[in-house]
């Protein structure tokens, strides 16, 4: 836990506030606004107390019958629902140097899994390639993030991607409105995947897009002849790095600006990181923009 | 093409050097994971195929680099005519005696000699070489191609002006002739001034004969802007001489002549001539004896002096003096009977016209001849008179006419005509017969009328119609008879060009030219005919010949052929003048020759300044190395441009 939880990280993490853009159904309270202010909240479950809950949410009827604090949960009390969605296809297991794309998608989620469930957010985490591998519900609780930040510690990357279908997939799945937070490097059909992600749009849902990549793979600095072996599959590529750098670099930038445009005309959030940024700096610069928008 | 330095195109193999440095520089790949191949196969797509296209044309232009050094330094040339080391080169010098004319103080022919000295000292070492001389003949002067460049200059330096003109065909078609069983690549090269005349252009003969293998090269060793004049012709005729005097300049040009009689200035007159036109100077000679005398006139100096002299015999007899008789006189001139016949005589001789009444009491032993025209009838002192006249050697001409008598003629005075007027005939036709052939003037006359003539037996047939019958007759007694009215009442001949020649033919027996003066040119000989006894023969300047059969005319001048009965015969030797000869320098259009020679390669070089690298270029083609110099440049300069493209 600790390697997500990077101290410095996580402090200035919370020095802010992760406020959510629309309001999601349901009761909402602490920082979050709701159209349902002052609705009757329905009992929901028991939840064993941890670290961080407030006291006036302890039923000490049941410290009276058990002697263990219990926190009752409502439904409502569920201020956001928010699901992680971490692609662990072969692609993102590329690094140059320091941490892979996955290393670095892991981090961003542990951060914001954390985050999120100290605001009182329920996160799920969703890890994917061409199909969901593993799939942690959301819950807003202190130990259910451990059961993410497990999950986060033992992915490994492999196989290939279909996002789009697994946007589409997932989707489905959704009942009530749900915050996505798809973490990816996005190496999918572009066009297809756009549609996807802004489908989620019209279903009133609120997503996140954080695309990943390594430096190398927006600048190709690779020299000589080079045997190119596909992360994801058994392709390969003989060329002259030095020959198609620049051509490549134009069709990355191409690549890059039409998600940012794409999701920028459909509302989306759309956060570009470079694994040779540092992390803490890429959260915090993603976090002020979130900021910015709710005030 | 071909190279100086051949040696050095073993360079070329240094064009493998950026070929094995190409194939080398194929590192084995570095094998590198990578997320995604998408993105790397759209820019290798996209940059490679121009890279690829960049990197062999970078190849390419290095290698080239290479080849055009390796070039530089083997020197490569350029050729216009493929040759074999085998290729055989004929000179063809002309020799004729246009080559006399003074160029810049020297002799054309020297210009030529040292045109092809110049040529022969570039012809490879193994190349034969053959040369020939020509005029209106070609003479070997190195006639088996041989590689002795020593021995050929030897021979060149022997030739001499021949005094004959030029036929640049015939001369080719000579050397063809001579060539024609060897089979091995010739290459003609003609040395010559150009000069129009030369180049009779006799195509179908060279289309025929000239093989396609045959390189023709033509060196112009002539002058564009010539300047000459000649005495073209002499004529003499009694104590007349006509002389033709042309300027053959391109400007109008004052020339004085002079008249030289046996040696001795008689004459001299002052021409202005205006460009390629003739002047005739005409005159009669008075003051010498009657009688042989050995001539000549001469211009005043010009470049070309062979021309400039014309020696001739001039066989002198004074005026005769011509008693015209008319037997039928008019009113007007032109019905007359003698006025055409005067206008004729006029040239050679002192005319008197009378009416035949006056016949007997003019003085008639003052004249030499006497023409009787349409004169009806004689009576017994006329018959008398004319019997005396005959004996006293006078030459008596009848014309007869519509008063004529046939019968009084045939019996009264019978004995001294040479015939006997038969009868009259309608229409006729004069034939050329006994005419001077190199007259080209229509003998066409519109014959009305005329007299059948039957020739006595001792007779002589001078002239004659187309039919055979005679035209003019002449009796041993000096009696001459026409068969022809003098005026138009019978035919139009009197006003006809050829009556003036009729005329002058007729007056030849008048002036008992029994010497026989021949004309001949520079370089003919002079043959005895078969069984004839070895004439004494007197060349121009006194040398005597006599146990000769044959003798070459070697100078211009009078000979004298001296036979043993006393009979002496002239001949005028001059260059070959007729027509204009050589001494219209005129130069041919070069597009004449190249129609002559179109199935040939043909190469025209002026001998001028840069003769040398202009023959060399047309034999053995040019260094082109500069403009491979100018090639390496351009390409280093591309190589540059290429190899750094990524940076520009």
């Amino acid at each position: 836990m600790k390697s997500y939880l990077d101290p410095l990280t996580i402090a200035k993490i919370s020095t802010m506030s992760l406020k959510a853009k629309y309001v999601v159904e349901g009761f909402i309270s602490g920082l979050h606004t709701s159209k349902f202010k002052g609705h009757s909240l329905e009992f929901a479950q028991h939840r064993e107390y941890s670290f961080g809950d407030e006291m006036k949410h302890l039923d000490w009827k049941v410290f009276g019958k058990s002697d263990r604090f219990f926190v009752k949960q409502y439904e409502e009390e569920t201020n956001l629902k928010a699901y992680i969605l971490l692609d662990v296809s072969g692609s993102m297991g590329y690094k140059s140097d320091g941490i892979s794309k996955l290393e670095y998608g892991s981090y961003i989620a542990a951060a914001l899994s954390y985050l999120m469930i100290k605001q009182g957010d329920a996160v799920g985490l969703a890890v994917y390639d061409t199909e969901i591998k593993k799939n942690i519900p959301p819950r807003a609780s202190l130990n259910h993030l451990s059961i993410i930040f497990d999950e986060l510690s033992k992915t490994s990357s492999g196989g290939e991607t279909d996002i789009s279908k697994i946007l589409y997939d997932f989707s489905k799945k959704l009942k009530k409105r749900t915050l996505i937070i798809l973490i990816s490097d996005l190496f999918d059909e572009q066009e297809k995947l756009i549609r996807a992600v802004k489908n989620y749009r019209f279903a009133k849902n609120e997503i996140i897009v954080f695309h990943i990549m390594d430096k190398t793979e927006e600048n190709l600095d690779i020299n000589g002849n080079v045997f190119f072996k596909s992360l994801e599959n058994e392709k390969f590529l003989i060329t002259e790095a030095d020959i198609i750098k620049k051509e490549y670099q134009k069709i990355i930038s191409e690549f890059i600006d039409k998600y940012k445009s794409e999701f920028r005309r459909a509302d989306i959030d759309y956060s570009y990181f470079n694994t040779s940024s540092p992390l803490d700096l890429s959260l915090t610069n993603y976090l002020s923009k979130r900021e910015k928008l709710q005030t | 093409m071909t190279f100086l330095n051949s040696i050095f195109l073993w360079g070329l193999t240094a064009v493998s050097i950026p070929i094995i440095i190409h194939l080398l520089s194929q590192k084995k790949p570095r094998i590198i994971y990578f997320s995604d191949l998408r993105f790397l196969e759209l820019a290798a797509s996209r940059s490679v195929k121009k890279f690829r296209i960049r990197q062999y044309l970078l190849l390419l232009i290095r290698c080239l680099l290479l080849i055009i050094l390796t070039f530089i330094f083997a020197r490569p040339v350029i050729h216009y005519i493929l040759s074999s080391k085998n290729t055989e080169t004929i000179f063809l010098i002309d020799n004729s005696y246009s080559m006399e004319y003074y160029k810049d103080g020297k002799m054309r022919l020297e210009d030529a000699k040292s045109v092809v000295k110049q040529t022969l000292n570039l012809i490879n070492p193994q190349e034969k070489i053959a040369i020939f001389s020509f005029s209106d003949i070609v003479l070997p002067v190195v006639k088996n191609p041989t590689t002795d460049k020593r021995l050929i200059i030897s021979e060149i330096e022997k030739i001499n002006i021949e005094y004959k003109k030029t036929d640049i065909i015939n001369a080719v078609n000579e050397v063809i002739k001579y060539f024609q069983n060897d089979k091995t690549e010739k290459r003609i090269i003609i040395v010559t001034d150009f000069a129009k005349n030369g180049w009779l252009l006799k195509k179908n003969i060279i289309a025929i004969n000239l093989p396609a293998a045959y390189k023709i090269i033509c060196i112009d060793v002539g002058d564009n802007n010539s300047k000459n004049f000649a005495v073209s012709n002499v004529e003499t005729f009694g104590n007349k001489i006509t002389a033709v005097v042309s300027n053959y300049s391109e400007d109008k040009r004052s020339i004085s002549t002079e008249l030289y009689i046996d040696g001795k200035k008689h004459k001299s007159a002052f021409f202005e001539i205006y460009p390629h036109k003739s002047s005739e100077w005409s005159f009669d000679v008075k003051n010498i004896k009657n009688g042989i005398h050995k001539c000549f006139i001469e211009t005043e100096p010009d470049k070309l002096s062979a021309d400039n002299k014309y020696f001739f015999v001039f066989n002198y007899r004074e005026k005769p003096k011509v008693l015209l008789i008319d037997g039928n006189p008019h009113f007007s001139d032109f019905k007359g009977e003698t006025f055409f016949l005067k206008t004729a005589l006029t040239n050679y001789s002192d005319v008197k016209v009378i009416n035949f009444s006056q016949f007997e009491n003019e003085e008639t032993s003052s004249y030499s001849v006497l023409f009787f025209c349409n004169v009806s009838d004689f009576n017994k002192d006329e018959v008398l008179l004319l019997k005396n006249l005959i004996s006293s050697g006078k030459y008596l001409v009848f014309f007869p006419g519509d008063k004529v008598s046939m019968e009084k003629y045939n019996t009264k005075i019978s004995f001294l005509l040479p015939c006997e007027i038969s009868s009259f005939l309608n229409d006729g036709k004069l034939s050329n017969y006994n005419l001077p052939e190199k007259l080209e003037i229509s003998i066409d006359g519109n014959i009305k009328k005329r007299f059948l003539l039957i020739p006595k037996h001792n007779a002589e047939t001078l002239l004659k119609f187309s039919d055979d019958t005679p035209f003019l007759l002449k009796g041993k007694n000096n009696v001459f008879v026409f068969a022809i009215s003098s005026n138009l009442s019978y035919s139009d001949i009197p006003i006809r060009p050829v009556f003036p020649i009729i005329i002058k033919h007729l007056f030849s027996y008048f002036l008992e030219n029994d010497t026989l003066i021949k004309s001949a040119n520079m370089g003919e000989t002079y043959q005895r005919t078969a069984g004839e006894i070895i004439p004494e023969i007197v060349s121009p300047d006194g040398k005597i010949t006599n146990n000769q059969n044959e003798i070459l005319f070697k100078q211009a001048g009078v000979y004298e052929i001296r036979y043993k009965n006393h009979k002496t015969e002239y001949a005028n030797v001059n260059p070959d003048t007729f027509g204009s000869g050589e001494s219209d320098l005129e130069k041919i259009d070069t597009r004449e020759i190249k129609k002559l020679f179109d199935k040939n390669f043909l190469g025209i070089v002026l001998a001028d300044s840069h003769f040398g690298k202009k023959i060399k270029k047309i034999m053995y083609g040019s260094e082109i190395t500069t403009y491979f110099i100018l090639l390496l440049l351009i390409f280093a300069i591309l190589e540059t441009l290429l190899a750094n493209y990524k940076k520009l």
